[in-house]
């Protein structure tokens, strides 16, 4: 960690009250509902990025209920967090949509999960809870029980509409011809080409936040990381993370050094299957069968070093629960090696093919302005030329002196998503190497101190999606109050739609496994 | 000429192919977190296993110790809290059964023990 923190934009925060907040590279801001949107814009304009939203329910605190943004701010790698509290009778406050567009899946989620209304939001349908669900349904306000099931009933969904000679819609999902998760795509075309496309999502939604809610950080962790399988130690570390500031403990050495490897090792196998997807979205394959061997030798490793092919169960609030053998970590040097000669082969074969390149140069293109209006992430976000990672944003674990290497892309489209993938493999293999050439011995957790009451922080990692924000809250007997789990998959679906229109119909499959999201860590 | 290493790398590959339910394949994996198993005669009934386990698959009374591989997540959390080591890491995998009602194991306790 830095010792010098770059100081925020003069005057930036001026004549708004700050409060206390445990996390050291956290400003917690207290404005009126009035000032929530203008303060949002601005904190846009000087360069933040809407890292996560979460409405709350505090009525067992002070009486009210609250919305908090939450805005990264790379240049003083800072986080500025806006809460505004609001009346408990009929919580409502001025869309933030309209000046920020990258808020408009979270508002219209606080207002599903607890009926906190953003007030001339320009879509305000259903996202979260299905027009099955009953009109004053809020689960995660405090006096619903959840055990209890609602009354469903079949009622109207108004998905858009084009108009016009020759349009006709075709719906595909929620269920699928493959063995993929569900959501529902609704395509106004005219013959091949896209004009419109409404994805519905949300099919998978379990309830994780409420389930959470009263257990303890321990109990929580598990459900937690297995908010999606893909990204199980991403969300697992940022679970913990935020738990560990927000109680001020401070991980072990080596605690810290396994848990960038574990993370890198995530993304590893993620890009390697992603790359094998890719490959199947054009029928290519040799190229998926190759991308799948290759990622079973790595889902292998994982087993070797943590006792399970998704990494679950090993990092924890405090540290790590199991620690990984000197023997297991030897081995990994050797498999690692093996296969990055066989990765670049891969590579060959792959890029060798015209006729696959030929596919996925041009498809599928989002453009900067669109992918950073909007909130995206990760790879969505850096093959367009949006660069952002929280590895090199925002300095944790032992990013800062691994000196990531930014890597990007331009053109945004299949193409160029496919490529960064390749190179952040590249990069990853060269960041494992040196964790593993340097790897401390020593402790693997630390105690959890006691939380403060009402006290919160934020987690973040960058997994191979993008990055998983965490916000958690403490109760007033040190338990979990509130979690909202922000996926690199809710940041980055509502720019799939926007990648689609324009094409043809057939690339469609192609486009949606470049970005390759993850539907359960979206929905949750 | 790549396409035809490609098609003759394959061909000096060798098999790989294990003759599975037959043959058990040896795993290549040396710790794998299967199911945790119980052992009786190191068991004292204090049932710390029942409280650490973070989705309720174990009961624990006078007559028997029971555990709901249906609920299971392998997490080990039993095997490292139980202070008697009644309760065994195994790298045990197959545990498909014909029904909801058989993944659930029971073991006897001897419960009336007359020390």
């Amino acid at each position: 960690m830095p010792t010098m923190r770059p100081a925020l934009p003069q005057g930036l925060l001026d004549g708004f009250r700050t409060e206390p907040v445990p996390a050291s590279d956290e400003t917690l801001v207290i404005c009126t509902s009035a000032e929530l949107a203008p303060l949002c814009a601005r904190l846009v304009e000087a360069g933040g990025e809407l890292a996560t939203m979460t409405g709350l329910d505090l009525r067992p605190s002070d009486g009210t209920f609250a919305v908090e943004f939450v805005f990264g701010l790379a240049s003083a790698a800072r986080f500025i967090r806006v809460r505004s509290p609001l009346p408990a009778e009929h919580p409502a406050y001025d869309a933030v949509t309209t000046l920020v567009p990258a808020a408009q899946w979270y508002e219209r989620e606080a207002k599903d999960l607890l009926g906190i209304e953003p007030l001339g939001h320009p879509d305000p349908r259903r996202l979260v809870l299905h027009e099955s669900y009953p009109n004053a349904y809020h689960p995660l306000r405090k006096d619903v029980d959840a055990a209890v099931h609602p009354p469903m009933a079949s009622r109207h969904f108004d998905y858009f509409e084009v108009h016009g000679e020759g349009v006709y819609e075709m719906g595909v999902g929620p269920i699928h011809a493959g063995v993929i998760e569900p959501g529902h795509f609704r395509f106004s075309n005219v013959g091949d080409l896209i004009l419109y496309l409404d994805a519905r999502l949300f099919y998978t939604h379990r309830g994780v936040e409420k389930l959470v809610e009263t257990k303890t950080f321990e109990e929580a962790a598990f459900i937690v990381e297995r908010t999606c399988g893909a990204c199980t130690v991403s969300h697992a570390t940022s679970f913990a993370t935020a738990v560990e500031r927000l109680t001020q403990t401070s991980v072990p050495p080596r605690a810290e050094w396994l848990r960038t490897l574990l993370l890198e090792l995530e993304r590893l196998y993620n890009h390697v299957g992603d790359i094998g997807n890719i490959c199947a979205g054009t029928g290519f394959h040799a190229g998926t069968m190759r991308g799948a061997a290759l990622k079973e030798q790595l889902q292998a490793l994982n087993e070797t070093l943590t006792g399970h092919r998704f990494m679950m169960g090993t990092v924890a609030p405090g540290g790590l629960r199991y620690d990984v053998e000197g023997a297991a970590l030897r081995d990994a040097v050797t498999t690692l090696r093996t296969f990055a000669t066989q990765f670049e082969a891969y590579m060959d074969l792959i890029l060798d093919n015209s006729s696959f390149v030929r596919r996925i140069d041009g498809p599928g293109r989002l453009d900067a302005l669109t992918a950073r209006a909007l909130g995206a992430t990760g790879v969505a976000a850096r093959a367009s030329g949006v660069a952002r990672d929280y590895r090199v944003d925002h300095p944790h674990l032992l990013y800062p002196d691994l000196a990531v290497k930014q890597q990007g892309g331009i053109a945004g489209d299949v193409g160029a998503r496919f490529r960064l993938r390749a190179e952040e493999v590249r990069e990853t293999l060269r960041l494992v190497g040196e964790i593993l050439a340097g790897m401390p011995g020593g402790a693997i957790s630390a105690r959890l101190a006691q939380a403060a009451p009402w006290a919160s922080a934020l987690g973040y990692t960058e997994s191979p999606r993008g990055a998983n924000v965490h916000w958690v809250m403490a109760d007033a007997g040190g338990q979990v109050y509130r979690v909202r789990i922000r996926s690199a998959s809710f940041a980055n679906w509502p720019v799939v739609p926007r990648a689609v229109a324009g094409n043809v119909v057939p690339d469609f499959p192609l486009i949606n496994k470049s970005f390759e999201l993850c539907y359960a860590c979206c929905d949750r | 000429m790549k396409v035809f290493e490609q098609i003759l790398a394959p061909l000096r590959r060798p098999l790989l192919t294990a003759r599975y339910p037959r043959a058990r394949p040896e795993l290549s994996v040396r710790r794998t977190r299967g199911a945790p198993v119980h052992l009786a005669e190191r068991c004292d009934q204090e049932s710390v296993c029942a409280e650490v386990c973070p989705v309720d698959a174990i009961t624990v009374d006078a007559v028997a110790w029971k555990l709901d591989y249906g609920k299971c997540i392998f997490c080990g959390e039993c095997v490292r809290a139980c202070p008697n080591g009644a309760i065994a890491a195994t790298d045990e995998f197959e545990l498909a059964t014909r029904s909801r009602s058989a993944t659930t194991v029971t073991e006897q306790l001897d419960g009336g023990s007359d020390g």
